[in-house]
């Protein structure tokens, strides 16, 4: 499976949720099994690291968070221009979210080349773009695919 | 003496003994904060260790070895750690809802 990883499920790694067993399982699969792909903005970091301290983990911890999440085999893309200027048309069409408009047209920017199959987000708002990105929750991606 | 070639940072290692050819051991030397030096103090002497070198050893050892475990298990550990540390019960997605809501505010 090839996936987008929006910021509220890589929290999950850093956090003891029903399902962040389940989300540390599929990051296994994604660095140990090829056929499988994931990558997520380069803004993500900024969120996991903003929604980390709002948790209040130490400035260590989230650092070494922040560390481990870029240790795994997950692309991190470039926020781009065009990115952005697409980000603006998002926000004012549908009125999301500055940061869900960014991962959405990060998502659209690169899912035809990297061959993407969804974003994997526990974010409601983006269930909203259904036309535009095929959102997935963790508990839609099948237990039998991931290998606990 | 370089590490260049050995890819070893030459900027932050340095040799405890440099005249020796093959190096045994190199001492590597880290600035604490006031804080962080009371807390070595006090924890040197409750749990016993030698010196303040020792308890630095055994901390290193135990950080680079979770660093090396194998990826889910070194995610679980770091899921115990962040808990013990900081525990919440505020999800992740409410978490980043939040900071979605205070960036749009600015």
């Amino acid at each position: 499976m090839r996936l987008y990883l929006e910021p509220s499920i890589l929290v999950k790694l850093f956090k003891k949720e029903p399902d962040s067993a389940r989300m540390v399982d599929l990051l296994g699969t994604i660095d140990e099994q090829r056929d499988w792909f994931a990558c997520t903005s380069r803004w993500s970091l900024l969120e996991v690291a903003r929604a980390l301290k709002k948790d209040g983990k130490p400035k260590e911890l989230v650092e070494l968070n922040l560390r481990e999440l870029k240790r795994h085999r997950i692309s991190f893309i470039a926020v781009t221009e065009k990115i952005l200027s697409d980000s603006e048309i998002l926000i004012a069409s549908h009125g999301i979210y500055a940061s869900d408009a960014v991962h959405v047209a990060t998502y659209s920017s690169v899912a035809r080349v990297k061959r993407l199959d969804a974003m994997l987000s526990d974010d409601r708002h983006l269930r909203r773009l259904g036309q535009i990105v095929n959102v997935l929750t963790l508990n839609e991606v099948s237990s039998d695919t991931v290998q606990s | 003496m370089s590490y260049e070639g050995a890819g070893i940072p030459y900027y932050a290692v340095y040799s405890s003994r440099p005249w020796v050819p093959q190096l045994q051991a190199v001492s590597v030397s880290a600035k604490l904060t006031r804080r962080e030096a009371e807390l070595l103090d006090r924890l040197t002497r409750e749990y016993g260790f030698i010196s303040k070198s020792e308890a630095i050893r055994s901390a290193v050892r135990l950080y680079l070895n979770l660093l090396e475990l194998r990826s889910k298990d070194r995610l679980r550990m770091l899921q115990v750690i962040n808990e013990l540390i900081a525990p919440s019960s505020r999800t992740s997605s409410d978490l980043v809802e939040e900071g979605h809501r205070e960036e749009n505010e600015i």
